[in-house]
């Protein structure tokens, strides 16, 4: 390879990939004072939003709160570039509600090069990387104009790898709209054997923002009370401008539109074959899988203050360009829409997860990591959090220290790599509240309080790593004034309550921590005012999160108390050697054994297909 | 218990060892390979052997010949539990058993089978559901054609079936609710809502239908007993033994004579009863009469089917005892004495609890009787049996459980708004769904169930 210029540096840890779980990646990974380099394609931005133009909502809303906690940035960023925030869930319980911010897109990959261009000790090099090798003392080679070795490699190509564009019969190369591919999973690693499946995702066509008229739509404006996502952000300051996004709704003649050209969409014609998300399905899957139903949401969403277009959430289409135009006019208040940009659908390469430990490093190939949709999670938050979970363990890793494993009891990042690692995805996967069972406990208002045990096995000491240990802190304090506070069946505070909301009579004395568990009464406003009475000027946020821990604490026991027994077995070690070749389980549970190589009861249990008889087997071999 | 994970080869007779017969059959499952054990059959006899054949051969040992015996061999996992099983048909005289069960735990590899071990290891490989385990019990110790029908049905999944059912309409409802949280964007608020309580009311109704067939839990179907009672004297033994057609009671005209409760078979159209003759009922001050007298009230309100009889010509004030119990049938006894219409008329008025109906009378035990007596009987059973009563403890006691946390979580969703905690509720109800389905048995059901087992099943 000697017409390749050889670069004598040698990064601690060097990133290929420049979008979420990249930027993560590389971040953290500088926090350690390491030698760190991000190869990102040229001509695009770091941190930019191919797709949605928001951070954060159902499940991923504790997920940007979680990379928050650990140090991460794409809080920090969706913060300064948020345009209109929202709580999702509102109505049905803090332990579900979580936050999204429409952010201005441009303003959001300004703000991601100006923060990594600001780290002195990230190099970001804008080229092309084609081939990774590793030399025989174990050093990524990675061949792009030049040749740049590192001794530990995070992968985090999104839906770059051998990626291919679909607008109806139309087809191009490229891991988006108007961006170069890289080349393939196994030509990237043609010295590495790696394993690759393939996915489909898909976006919608992009509509110019003066051609609508908002007038017949229903407005969505920005919620003032949401909390910013950086925790040393103040809590409700805004540092963008903020607009308000719209809903539409599609009708019949939209539906039929779609339907009676079923044979020109690439998805049902045979022309792509990779495998979408049934979650996430285009507007032709829901025209056709659901043949009664017209009407269907679309989210008018800006893409930014000062470009022309906007996100219709919920329509992403890969149909030719003219049908495009037909259905998008056929939606009241688009008669008139000017399509900037037409939906497609890009085909790409993922790694097969199984191969991967809880650290996200390869099992058979150590020092190389994958984070982000290479893995097939779809998602920003997604993204970032494995990124963030790679970029640790990799500098981590880099010094000779241990490993840093996150509990699926304790965040929704832990969960998602959990499921990632036990299994061989079949379609993109993205976070829901409902993948975790520790639902209760995983809430956004708590993120602090979950990761600091991790933050601290980090051993870094910022000034966030000051703030949050001050926060906990604070934390234990105002929680054991509720314990140890007791309030008299009628008193002053409760007929200051009663002043707020409609109040019952209390049956009995009760502590203030008891007090907040009452279904009738909202815990923060209630904690709020109890501190006022006592003259205790106390932070917003540490009310918040105390009041909500209150309220949940018993049910939280309770449910520990269940989950005890199961993670109890869950954490049983179990020799999957042992029980790959042994005759009382079935073949095609033994291959599958063998193939992911579970350490834990509770990594067997997550495997698809393991029968329950394996299962008992398992179990009762120990006890 | 520990053979919940051993996979050695066992061998068990399965025919039942205690007497002679004159054929038993010899089991061994999970053996490795059949050539392991050609030394012990003359194959010279019977050629090569291949599986579901029957071979006839010589049972031999080092030589020395054992016996003639029939052999089967089934391989897995096309076998009864999945794994290589080879069965003997030997000469069922318990020395012989004993002799040959020998021979295969200590030249053979084998050790004796648990109870249930066989079956254990066909849920084990998938061969059978936990239902149809069960079901396979009820069906080896039925005692009604009902019983044994249920087993049957359970053991070809029936049950299964509408417990797969229960499973997954609370799957939908629970899917629902994830919905609610997950989705409701995507879907609109209104339509998540609808779609919580459409499902929630499907599930409960398909609840509702099972738990039908769990109520009554007041009598055993599976060991109904008719309990004949009365003050003493009234001539429960006689009416017993005449049920019977043998003398098993002490007929006597002194009260309290029977001291405790007899019980004898009484088959009736296919149904096996227990017909059970309670102790004369009354104060005394005999020590083993009164523990006679508590197990007799305990009968009485766990009986299936009972009878109350009169003497008019002996009653007290200690009749109205009866006065809290149901009964099935009430019957005159001693109406061939003069002044017996009189008598009954007494008792009639004096007793109004008795009210006007329902009294027949019984002088002599008579082919009349014996008709009614039994007609009655089957009927009631015949009546109890129409919803299929389900009629497995561990079933009814999860489907009354299960019932019990639906209609908590039901007044629940009606006042919480937090969904978070509704669907923590409703998989404690899960759990208990899938207890039924067998999908996550703890140790103990599989262990009950398979200590119930006679070895060799």
């Amino acid at each position: 390879m000697e017409h390749f210029r050889e670069i004598h540096i040698m990064y601690d840890v060097l990133v290929l990939g420049g979008g979420h779980a990249g930027i993560e990646a590389a971040y953290i990974a500088s926090q350690f004072n390491l030698r760190v380099g991000i190869i990102t394609m040229p001509g695009i931005a770091l941190g930019s939003a191919p797709c949605n133009p928001s951070v954060g909502g159902v499940g991923k809303g504790q997920v940007v709160r979680e990379i928050d906690a650990l140090g991460g940035i794409m809080g920090l960023l969706a913060d300064k570039a948020g345009i209109q925030f929202r709580t999702l869930n509102e109505s049905k319980g803090f332990a579900v509600q979580s936050s999204r911010v429409q952010i201005d897109k441009d303003l959001y990959s300004r703000e991601a090069e100006l923060l990594i261009g600001s780290v002195p000790n990230i190099d970001i090099i804008r080229q092309k990387a084609l081939r990774v090798t590793t030399n025989s003392a174990g050093i990524f080679e990675v061949y792009a104009n030049a040749l740049y070795s590192a001794k530990k490699l995070v992968v985090t190509v999104g839906t770059f790898l051998n990626g291919r564009l679909h607008t109806g019969s139309q087809q191009a190369n490229g891991g988006r709209f108007g961006c170069d591919q890289s080349v393939g999973l196994n030509d990237l690693f043609s010295g590495v054997k790696t394993c690759s499946n393939r996915f489909k995702t898909g976006t919608p066509p992009r509509l110019n923002k003066n051609s609508i008229d908002y007038s017949v739509l229903e407005e969505q404006p920005s919620d003032p009370d949401v909390r910013n996502f950086h925790c040393m952000h103040l809590g409700f300051a805004r540092m963008a401008k903020q607009i308000s996004c719209y809903l539409a709704k599609t009708n019949q003649s939209t539906m039929d539109i779609i339907r009676t050209n079923r044979e020109r969409s690439p998805m049902f014609n045979g022309q792509i074959t990779a495998v979408g998300a049934r979650y996430c399905p285009s507007i032709e899957d829901k025209a056709h899988r659901y043949p009664d139903k017209h009407i269907h949401h679309v989210f008018i969403e800006p893409e930014g203050i000062d470009l022309d277009t906007v996100y219709p959430s919920g329509i992403s289409s890969s149909l030719p360009m003219d049908i495009q135009t037909k259905y998008v006019r056929s939606i009241q208040g688009l008669e008139n829409a000017v399509i900037e940009v037409y939906g497609y659908a890009v085909e790409y390469d993922v790694v097969d997860t199984t191969f991967l430990g809880l650290t996200l490093e390869h099992k058979t190939i150590p020092g190389l990591y994958f984070a982000g949709q290479v893995n097939g999670t779809s998602g920003y938050e997604e993204a970032a959090g494995q990124g963030i979970v790679a970029g640790v363990n990799a500098a981590l890793s880099s010094l000779g220290k241990e490993p840093l494993i996150l509990s699926r009891h304790d965040s929704y990042i832990g969960v998602m790599i959990e499921d990632l690692t036990s299994n061989t995805r079949d379609e993109p996967y993205r976070l829901f509240t409902a993948r975790s069972e520790n639902r209760l406990y995983i809430r956004e208002d708590n993120s602090l309080i979950r990761m600091w045990p991790y933050r601290t096995k980090m051993g870094l000491e910022l000034p966030l790593d000051q703030y949050i240990a001050n926060f906990v802190l604070s934390v234990e304090v105002l929680g054991s004034f509720c314990d140890e506070t007791m309030i008299p069946e009628s008193s002053i505070i409760m007929a200051r309550l009663a002043g707020i909301e409609p109040t019952q009579q209390l049956s009995k004395r009760m502590s203030v921590a008891e007090l907040l568990r009452q279904a009738w009464l909202n815990p923060i406003t209630t904690l709020q005012e109890i501190l006022l009475f006592y003259g205790l000027a106390i932070d917003y946020d540490l009310i918040r999160t105390v009041a909500i821990s209150k309220k949940y604490d018993g049910y939280i026991k309770r449910s520990d108390d269940h989950l005890l027994k199961v993670r109890k077995l869950d954490g049983m070690k179990i020799n999957w050697e042992t029980i790959s070749s042994s005759g009382n389980v079935s073949f095609e549970c033994r291959q599958r054994i063998a193939r992911i190589k579970p350490e834990t009861f509770g990594q067997l249990k997550l495997i698809d297909g393991i029968r329950p008889a394996t299962l008992a087997v398992v179990a009762a071999k120990a006890l | 218990m520990n053979f919940l994970y051993s996979d050695d080869p066992i061998v068990a007779c399965s025919t039942g060892a205690q007497t002679n017969a004159a054929i038993s059959v010899i089991r061994i499952s999970g053996f490795k390979s059949l050539s392991f054990y050609s030394s012990f059959f003359r194959l010279d006899l019977c050629g090569p052997i291949e599986p579901r054949r029957v071979y006839y051969t010589k049972l031999v040992l080092q030589g020395q010949f054992l016996d003639d015996v029939c052999l089967t061999y089934f391989e897995g996992p096309r076998s009864y539990n999945g794994e290589n099983i080879l069965e003997i048909s030997v000469h069922g005289n318990t020395l012989n058993i004993e002799r040959i069960l020998q021979l295969f735990t200590s030249h053979g590899g084998c050790r004796v089978a648990q109870p249930g071990e066989f079956t254990y290891r066909a849920l084990r490989n998938k061969k059978l559901t936990l239902s149809q385990v069960e079901g396979l019990d009820l069906f080896l110790n039925a005692n009604s054609t009902f019983a044994l029908d249920q087993g049957l049905s359970l053991l070809s999944g029936n049950l299964h079936e509408a417990y797969q059912e229960l499973f997954d309409l609370f799957l939908i409802h629970k899917s629902s609710l994830e919905l609610m949280i997950d989705f409701s964007e995507d879907i609109g608020e209104d339509a998540a809502r609808q779609y919580f309580f459409s499902s929630l009311e499907r599930l409960s109704f398909k609840f509702l239908s099972l738990v039908k067939r769990v109520l009554p839990m007041d009598h055993n179907l599976l060991r109904p007993e008719v309990v004949i009672t009365g003050l003493p004297n009234a001539g429960k033994s006689t009416l017993f033994n005449f049920l019977l057609s043998d003398d098993r009671a002490i007929v006597s005209p002194r009260a309290g004579t029977t001291r405790d409760f007899i019980s004898e078979n009484l088959v009736i159209d296919g149904v096996k009863y227990r017909l059970v003759d309670t102790a004369g009922i009354r104060e005394s001050t005999d020590l083993i009469e009164n523990e006679g007298v508590q197990r007799s009230k305990q009968k009485l309100t766990e009986g299936f089917f009972s009878i109350l009889l009169i003497n008019p010509f002996e009653i007290d004030d200690s009749f109205n005892f009866f006065s809290s119990y149901m009964f099935d049938m009430i019957l005159f006894t001693h109406c061939d004495l003069p002044d017996f219409e009189r008598a009954r008329a007494a008792v009639l008025s004096s007793f109004s609890w008795l009210g006007p109906t329902g009294a027949a009378d019984f002088c002599n035990p008579g082919n009349e009787l014996d008709s009614l007596l039994r007609d009655t009987i089957n009927n009631k059973y015949l009546l109890a049996t129409e919803s299929k009563p389900i009629l497995l403890s561990r079933h009814k006691h999860l489907i009354l459980s299960a019932n019990g946390k639906l209609m908590e979580y039901q007044s629940l969703a009606s006042r919480e708004t937090d969904v978070a905690i509704l669907s923590q509720e409703l998989n404690s109800l899960g759990h208990c769904v899938s207890e039924l389905l067998g999908i996550v048995s703890p140790d103990q059901v599989l262990n009950s169930i398979f200590s119930n087992f006679c070895i060799g099943k």
